[in-house]
């Protein structure tokens, strides 16, 4: 029995039982009397994000259980307590939100908490049946998320834009792991080697990359890279402002996670046995991607007049800054990912805390409207204007570091691919600027027009209160006391690599 | 004649194929949807047939969740098409088109 | 059938039975329309002879009648709760109700609690899924 190790996956079985405690609450209480859900979720998540972050201590990492389809390293623990976080925050938008909305308050718990499960099971999952399962967790959580407003006809389009791409994306990446089977007789991450020819399959090696291509085109839906980018403005606007927040964050980084599993498995830039060479041709289609998919984001944002689908663009623009730091295929750039992860929970989901409040003032997303914020409600301008900096990557902020990071990894490489990454990725800083700026302007020199009162006397409820402080803190100290952060960030880079 | 893994292969090939012309050319958003559950049962049949010419079981055994996630997956699909039928009478995706800019 | 999918197939006599297949349905096809031609009488349309039924009752209304939104949704549970199934199936033949034939109890005889205390949880969170459907009343189509 012991190589089962059933205790090791104590984060995911607090979750599952809560799942299952939260199901039973629902399916016993009437529609008006949801409170008691709220708290099991609350305490479910609260526990499961603290024993994942114990275990940073008290399990001798690495550790495998269930017959080693389940793993607990540096790196699973880092991003377990990223996503744990990112639920908490998360679950205190949605509790404000939810008092707008009367029915169905225990199915978005259980949804977002099957969602969080996926997430935390992406972090430890180590052959690609494992991937696929916990990764259609998240996605079919979040189809049903982005609908959830069943009632708006626009959530209703932009989970069908949802679920159609999603499942295209889904068919691709299944199709990638069957021909990488194909080629290393083995689903497992680390047995990930070319095999002799079997009954005819030739060029095991191209099927093997063909394979690679496939799954990587069907991540790229997860994080919202180009060519599977299309569904973000879309959904993002279309969704529940929390979902967004979730969409963004979330299930993002879960995309980023297994991007990162993947590509360590089958691609390395020292080409031991039997992995593919990740020079070349590789380290130019990742570029292609990470160029592309930054230019489209940025550019796009430039014209927006909806606040959540200029976000929607930047998170596009976001996901090719992190590719970049998974172009490099070397620890310094997968540190950087971790960090920049890190650096993004706490900047998007600031300001998502303040769209949220703001949008149940004014029941609009209208970039015009937010006009006049930094004088009726100073606090949440400065958030947002934190938040905003800090995406765009201005030096004391978190933002910044993450950027530094990914564009250090990128230019030590010396590549002439490299370079051009960095050189695009730079125009698309400066880019961003513009359009982030042009809210800030918005908050402070722009004038309410007269005899607007929505956004006079905000109230901001306690939960949200807290995840403002938590974010506004959170971007300055990953800004100015970098050190113990990237350091944990190359730890888990480091455990990332060793997986092997 | 003996099958071999050629047969899968080309089997999952033409499935894949069907199933991207389907989705292209359908603007009848279950007609997309058929034309996704084509590809993932091509996957199925790649995956099937792997697994049976190099001898391990576990594609095998992964089939099976792929088959219960595609159906869970299509579920909430009709059901997000349902709802959307109910709005405006109409499942055409080239008409889906509030959301825009 | 393409021949290049079949490496073996490459003599033409190994396609005779495609060719007889072939020849068998086209000339089943085109001997009934040539007697119904030739019995046969033409020419003679009326009413009667041109509704859906000679005698009985005239159909009423459209053949494509929609079904109720509601009978959709035990449908999609059905089929979900139907398709959960097949995670029994491997496991019952591999288990093999715990007899001294059973695969598990020949390799891993030491893991038989073990997995039928799997199968038991797998089975209660099915049910508690089911309780929660028939809670939420979307079984009840009567009420939708």
């Amino acid at each position: 029995m012991r190589e089962f190790n059933v205790a090791l996956a104590a984060p995911e079985w607090i979750l599952s039982a809560t799942i299952l405690v939260v199901l039973f609450q629902d399916a016993r209480t009437r529609w008006d009397n949801k409170g008691g859900l709220g708290r099991t979720t609350w305490l479910g998540l609260l526990l499961a994000t603290g024993c994942a972050m114990l275990q940073g201590w008290f399990v001798d990492t690495p550790a495998t259980a269930f017959l080693g389809h389940y793993g607990v390293d540096g790196f699973s623990i880092v991003c377990k307590a990223i996503f744990g976080a990112t639920a908490l925050f998360v679950m205190a938008m949605a509790d404000t939100w939810l008092k707008r909305v009367d029915r169905g308050h225990g199915e978005f718990r259980l949804l977002a908490l099957m969602a969080t499960l996926g997430m935390f099971f992406v972090c430890s999952v180590r052959d690609f049946a494992g991937l696929f399962v916990s990764l259609e967790l998240i996605t079919v959580s979040f189809y049903c998320l982005t609908a959830f407003k069943r009632n708006d006809e626009r959530a209703i389009e932009a989970g069908i834009k949802y679920v159609v791409l999603g499942a295209l994306a889904t068919a691709f990446l299944l199709l990638g792991i069957a021909f990488i089977y194909g080629a290393t007789e083995s689903l497992w991450f680390h047995k990930i080697a070319l095999t002799e020819a079997s009954d005819g399959v030739g060029g095991n090696a191209a099927l093997l990359e063909f394979g690679l291509l496939l799954t990587v085109l069907g991540l790229c839906f997860k994080i919202a890279a180009v060519p599977f980018q299309v569904w973000t403005p879309d959904v993002y606007e279309g969704a529940a402002s929390p979902v967004t927040a979730f969409l963004s964050m979330g299930s993002k980084a879960a995309g980023f996670v297994l991007l990162l599993k993947v590509v360590r498995a089958c691609l390395g830039p020292d080409g031991d046995a039997g992995i593919i060479l990740a020079t070349g041709a590789w380290a130019g289609l990742f570029a292609l991607i990470a160029a592309a998919t930054m230019l489209y984001g940025n550019l796009g944002a430039l014209w927006q007049g909806n606040m959540k689908r200029l976000l929607g663009y930047s998170s596009i623009g976001h996901a090719g800054y992190v590719l970049m730091g998974v172009l490099a295929f070397n620890e310094a750039g997968f540190a950087a990912v971790v960090y920049y992860l890190m650096a993004y929970l706490f900047t998007v989901l600031g300001v998502f805390a303040v769209v949220i409040i703001v949008n149940g003032a004014l029941r609009s997303h209208a970039i015009t409207d937010y006009a006049g914020l930094g004088r009726k409600s100073p606090f949440l301008a400065l958030v947002l204007t934190c938040g905003l900096l800090s995406l765009a990557g201005v030096p004391p902020m978190a933002g910044f570091f993450g950027k530094f990071l990914v564009f250090q990894a990128v230019v030590q490489l010396g590549t002439p691919v490299a370079y051009t990454v960095a050189f695009v990725g730079a125009a698309g800083v400066v880019v961003s600027m513009y359009y982030y700026l042009c809210v800030v302007k918005q908050l402070y020199m722009v004038e309410a027009p007269e005899g607007d009162t929505r956004l006079d006397g905000l109230v901001v409820a306690k939960p949200l209160k807290a995840v403002l402080w938590v974010c506004l803190i959170g971007i300055f100290v990953l800004g100015f006391l970098v050190q113990p952060f990237v350091a944990m960030a190359q730890d888990a880079a480091e455990a990332l690599m060793a997986a092997r | 004649m003996t099958i071999g893994l050629f047969h899968y292969l080309a089997l999952g090939a033409a499935l894949f194929s069907i199933g991207v012309i389907g989705v292209v050319t359908r603007r009848n958003a279950i007609g997309v949807l058929i034309g996704v559950e084509l590809i993932l049962n091509a996957a199925n049949v790649n995956l099937v047939g792997f697994s049976r010419y190099s001898g391990g079981l576990d594609a095998q055994v992964f089939v099976i969740f792929v088959i219960v996630l595609a159906a869970a997956e299509a579920a909430v699909a009709l059901a997000i098409i349902l709802q959307l039928f109910e709005k405006r009478s109409d499942i055409d995706v080239d008409r889906a088109r509030g959301l825009r800019g | 059938m393409l021949p290049f999918l079949l490496a073996e197939a490459n003599q033409p006599r190994d396609w005779l039975p495609v060719l007889v297949l072939l020849l068998l349905a086209v000339g089943l096809a085109a001997v009934q329309l040539l007697i119904s031609w030739l019995l046969g009488k033409r020419g003679e349309t009326n009413e009667f002879k041109d509704s859906p039924y000679e005698c009985g009752i005239e159909p009423v209304g459209d053949a494509h009648t929609r079904f109720s939104v509601k009978f959709y949704l035990v449908a999609v549970l059905f089929i979900l709760f139907d398709i959960e199934v097949v995670f029994l199936y491997p496991w019952a033949v591999h288990f093999g109700g715990g007899e001294p034939d059973g695969v598990i109890f020949q390799e891993r005889p030491d893991l038989l609690g073990f997995l039928f205390f799997e199968m038991l949880v797998f089975l209660a969170v099915l049910f508690l899924g089911w309780y929660w459907v028939v809670k939420k009343k979307a079984l009840d189509w009567e009420r939708v």
